[in-house]
């Protein structure tokens, strides 16, 4: 069993206690962080200290993800990477070895929808190169993807193709047009709201504009149904605390003042 | 049936930015004895006929690193190039957009890519790690 932690940290430099906090009471594995401007020596000493099981930090060529693991780097190794997106082929003793893509999108500021849509497009294919390269399809993909699960780059076949149930995905691929496309599993619409336990979603924006959704999933985790058997829904969660105290307002937004403007996604994998 | 298109159809001398690009990519695995290669692959294009990624690959590895896209429409030039953020903010920290008009801006431009130090360390580090 490993546990995953994803958190877009919005470049506050002091948020080293809330991720101690979080590795200590959520017993977090593989650290995932995106808009990190603490000093990668920082986060280390504070979360060694006093820390059972050493983490390490995992060097890659993206400048946007910072990966800490409570595992030697040696099990752990890039296979496709850009400047917005890492992609390790994580090779653990005795356990399933997955590749794990991490990125941190083009934002809705300076993008315009169909070039974050098209970028999609670019993403799947890396995913799809790395998954030729390890010659296996158990793929998890994780990240700041600024874009929501209903969005047409999330969605489109020629995008990263995610849909929103489990029965559609371990169908594993359809075809359009005579060309086939993989499926991802997105656990992220069964949180979406306020009919589970939890926040609505990972992102809060309210503006005087006539369309506007108040609660965003910008932060998702996609599944290959290939995994599909080592991952429950219940294990996946957004979190608006680290466990001591909350990263959340009064009113149950993402206190950005004091922490970040998105809350941390965790999950698990049974491998 | 008669042909009714003209006789002076054929290629141009233009070099196509793909051709270049590739050209590069070889000239990276002659350098190296091919422990690192350049690869240019085909991508969706945004608004563009065509589409590339040109990637930094180690087989030895199994490793690539995707540097810059470029998009052209069918006359070839101009073409847009769009590099890597950490290369953009160092070699072009006042464009918004890349653009090379002709083969030797092209050219210009992948010489000022490959010759920055996001692009040099890349290189560096992985030729060292291949190495060990």
């Amino acid at each position: 069993m490993r546990i995953f932690l994803f958190w877009n940290l919005n470049k506050k430099d002091d948020l080293t206690a809330n991720i101690v906090s979080l590795a200590n009471v959520y017993q977090i594995d593989v650290f995932m962080f995106a808009e990190c401007v603490i000093p990668i020596h920082k986060i280390l000493g504070a979360l060694n200290i006093d820390s059972v099981s050493e983490y390490y930090y995992v060097p890659t060529n993206c400048e946007k993800i910072i990966i800490f693991t409570k595992f030697s780097d040696e099990f752990i190794a890039p296979v496709v990477e850009s400047d917005r997106l890492t992609i390790q082929h994580l090779q653990l003793p005795g356990s399933l070895s997955i590749l794990l893509a991490v990125t941190h999108l083009v934002d809705k500021q300076n993008w315009d929808e169909d070039s974050q849509n098209a970028e999609c497009t670019v993403l799947a294919d890396s995913i799809e190169e790395a998954e030729n390269t390890v010659e296996h399809d158990r793929t998890i993909l994780v990240g700041d993807l600024n874009m929501n699960p209903f969005q047409a780059g999330v969605v489109n076949a020629r995008g990263l193709h995610a849909v929103m149930t489990r029965k559609i995905a371990l169908e594993r691929s359809r075809i359009v047009q005579e060309k086939s496309y993989k499926f991802f599993y997105n656990p992220m619409w069964s949180l979406f709201g306020d009919g589970t336990e939890g926040p609505p979603g990972t992102y809060y924006l309210r503006k005087s504009i006539h369309k506007v959704y108040f609660w965003n999933m910008l932060d998702q985790v996609l599944i290959r149904p290939e995994l599909l058997p080592v991952f429950n829904n219940e294990d996946l969660s957004i979190l608006d605390n680290d466990g001591v105290t909350s990263l959340a307002t009064e009113e149950g937004y993402p206190n950005k003042n004091n922490y970040s403007d998105h809350f941390p996604i965790k999950f698990q994998l049974n491998i | 049936m008669t042909d009714l298109w003209p006789t002076d159809i054929q290629a141009t001398d233009l070099i196509a930015p793909y051709t270049i690009a590739k050209e590069q990519g070889k000239l990276l695995g002659n350098r190296t004895k091919n422990l690192l290669v350049g690869r240019v692959r085909r991508i969706q294009p945004r608004n563009y006929d065509f589409g590339y990624i040109f990637t930094i690959e180690s087989p030895p590895l199994s490793y690539q690193y995707r540097l810059f896209h470029f998009y052209y429409g069918v006359g070839l030039y101009p073409v847009t190039i769009e590099p890597d953020e950490a290369v953009k903010n160092e070699v072009f920290p006042d464009s918004d957009v890349i653009t090379a008009c002709s083969e030797d801006e092209f050219m210009e431009v992948l010489k000022k890519i490959f010759a920055s130090e996001k692009t040099k360390h890349l290189i560096t580090a992985l030729l060292t790690q291949v190495q060990e």
